[in-house]
């Protein structure tokens, strides 16, 4: 049964470096009843959200999308588009917001790109953390493993929570996860550093940047027992990956994307490389208490 | 107030003179060790109108957290500040960064390349 | 381009004639010419910027504007009718440095591409590429599609391209598409199609010498009897 319909807004990094991430989140919300579509056409949103307000042409790319998502929403019947890359959320909320709140960029924009139609900014821009934490019910009714005391760190990042108009919850001390994880009875590792910055694009320039700024991240959760620490982002990914990589006595912490985690819960094995899923075996055996 | 200093307001549409020294960008911020000058700093020396602004090099160690933004209780936003301070060498063609010197371009995610092309080069 | 002769300022009597400007000039030419027949007539000899003439090989790009009109328009000089009013410009090539690299030591990834052009990242999705396009092919769409990793699908897109390099001149982020693209169809076509088994089964027999004997009597054949076989060569009716 089909409770609610998404468009669904990959990002070029989803398709070219985090198909489980993808995978895994498209399964765990279809299980949930949520229909996920992706666009039709869609382009790169520009990463990085551009500040400069006597520009308008590095928005190109995020509102030409709002607008394929518009043209979309008319036949799929939803204005909401569903975001697993949080640098994509940030950057499509906030040019969303920005011609919200700007009607004269709007109607430059619309001139410039006059082969497609205009935008009439209807589109909800959501990230699927907002989704799952709606929909806690629905996955408990679904799980199929309990979560036996792993312990588990959220670790957001940056793009999520700032600037706080366009936060999922309070950048200072964000809970959304720690409450998801906890309604599912899970144990949640609390630490300092969940929303400080992984280093970003830095690992093209000085990956030392990286390895200092991650392993602190990586260290802190580690060192209050966490088990898992659970990401939402590709590069965080990827960045938190490659310092444990690199670190010479690394901690026993693994490193996976909330989608994947929430699938072996729900027990969508299918979805999980063979790889995640012998991680979260040998994670989950080791921890387990009786409930 | 000289002219780079109204460009860089008319760029970020922030009022710089509204900082008070507090220093909490610098505190949040954490690209703040790889800055030679701090962000705070750098916001002083817009207030003092300094003419050269354009070729402090902090303002390259940025990525755009928005820890600064977050933090700042007058809505300086230094690091919107600071994307007005690149954008003025960027608009002028020159590029920060040497695409031939980044590292792991093969593996790295997409994103990476992209951010780092929207905020180092022009 | 050199200019053999006075620029000739009239046509021939009863035509109807169209005014062009070139160069800081007004000239009349007869209506229906090409761009490149009417510079032709005017009296411009084209030694570079020209080619196969029939719109296919990109030699010949030019850009020009029509009276009334803000648009920068861009086309093949040998494929595009003369307007009243046309002020036009040459631009025969898009500058770029042919990259050096070794498809052997490749995979068919996004990583490989943007390692050699890593201004694709550039892309602003502003569509200047897709409005220059001669062929009217979807070539924003093919540079996303490679920032994507979906080489296929960029080299389906832009199988047709002619390496005019018109995207690559208009283009904000100075992406060179006319090498991206030469890459991706390498990539495409030695890692992602299938290979053509009957070739390679032609190629074997080929080298097995079944062949050798045909060819050998083909080789010496008199001239009339080669002509007469190929007269009487079976033709597939219509």
């Amino acid at each position: 049964m089909i409770l609610m319909k998404l468009l669904y807004y990959p990002g070029c990094t989803v398709k070219r470096n985090a198909l489980e991430y993808e995978k895994a989140s498209i399964a765990v919300l279809e299980k949930l009843g949520i229909d996920v579509i992706e666009l039709d056409k869609w382009y790169c949103c520009g990463a990085l959200y551009s500040l400069a307000i006597d520009d308008l042409i590095k928005h190109l790319g995020a509102v030409r999308t709002l607008v394929k998502a518009q043209v979309q929403s008319r036949n799929v019947g939803t204005n909401d588009l569903l975001t697993i890359c949080p640098m994509c959320f940030n950057v499509l909320k906030r040019v969303n917001k920005l011609l919200l709140e700007n009607p004269d960029n709007l109607e430059t924009i619309s001139r410039f790109m006059d082969e497609e139609e205009e935008y009439k900014v209807g589109v909800n821009v959501y990230h699927i953390v907002e989704i799952l934490a709606n929909n806690v019910d629905k996955i408990k009714e679904n799980m199929v493993r309990e979560l036996n005391g792993v312990k588990i760190a959220a670790y957001y990042g940056c793009t999520l929570l700032r600037p706080k108009e366009i936060a999922v919850d309070d950048p200072e001390d964000p809970h959304i996860i720690e409450n998801l994880i906890e309604e599912l009875g899970g144990e949640i590792v609390n630490y300092p550093f969940k929303s400080e910055c992984c280093g970003s694009y830095q690992v093209l320039v000085n990956r030392d940047i990286v390895y200092n700024r991650s392993s602190l991240v990586i260290n802190e959760a580690s060192r209050r027992g966490a088990d898992i620490i659970v990401t939402v982002c590709p590069l965080c990914y990827y960045n938190l990956k490659i310092t444990l990589k690199n670190m010479k006595r690394p901690p026993t912490v693994r490193i996976v994307y909330i989608s994947e985690l929430l699938a072996y819960l729900l027990g969508l094995d299918t979805v999980l490389s063979s790889e995640t899923k012998s991680l979260f075996e040998s994670v989950f055996s080791h921890t387990g208490k009786s409930m | 107030m000289s002219e780079i200093i109204e460009k860089i307001i008319a760029i970020s549409g922030k009022n710089p003179y509204l900082c008070y020294q507090c220093g909490m960008c610098s505190a949040a911020c954490p690209m703040a060790e790889y800055m030679d000058l701090l962000p705070h700093q750098v916001i002083r020396l817009v207030q003092l109108g300094r003419k050269d602004i354009d070729r402090i090099e902090s303002v390259w160690m940025c990525v755009s957290c928005m820890a600064c933004v977050d933090k700042c209780p007058r809505h300086v936003d230094p690091g919107i500040i600071f994307e007005a301070i690149r954008l003025l060498t960027l608009r002028k063609g020159v590029d920060k960064a040497d695409y031939w010197k980044l590292t792991d371009l093969e593996e790295a995610p997409s994103m990476a390349l992209v951010a780092l092309s929207r905020k180092m080069t022009g | 381009m050199s200019s053999q002769k006075t620029v000739v300022e009239s046509s021939p009597k009863g035509s109807r004639t169209v005014r062009i400007y070139f160069m800081g000039k007004a000239y009349d030419v007869p209506e229906g010419l090409t761009i490149m027949k009417a510079l032709e007539y005017i009296g411009y000899r084209f030694i570079r910027g020209v080619g196969c003439r029939g719109g296919f090989c990109g030699a010949c790009a030019v850009a020009y504007r029509l009276p009334g009109e803000y648009r920068l328009r861009t086309a093949l000089a040998c494929q595009t009718t003369v307007e009243d009013g046309m002020y036009i410009a040459l631009l025969p090539y898009s500058p770029m440095e042919k990259p050096k690299y070794n498809i052997e030591e490749m995979k068919a990834e996004a990583g490989y591409i943007l390692k050699i052009f890593p201004e694709i990242s550039r892309c602003v999705s502003c569509n200047s590429c897709t409005k220059a396009c001669p062929q009217e092919l979807e070539v924003m769409d093919a540079i996303q599609s490679i920032l994507r990793g979906d080489i296929r699908k960029a080299a389906e897109l832009i199988f047709d391209c002619i390496s005019c390099g018109l995207c690559s001149i208009r283009c904000p982020a100075e992406i060179r598409h006319m090498y991206v693209f030469q890459l991706v169809r390498r990539m495409t076509g030695k890692y992602i199609l299938p290979r053509a088994k009957h070739l390679e089964k032609r190629i074997e027999e080929i080298k097995e010498g079944k062949f050798d004997a045909e060819i050998e009597k083909l080789m010496k054949m008199p001239i009339e009897e080669l002509k007469r076989l190929y007269s009487e060569r079976d033709i597939e009716k219509a």
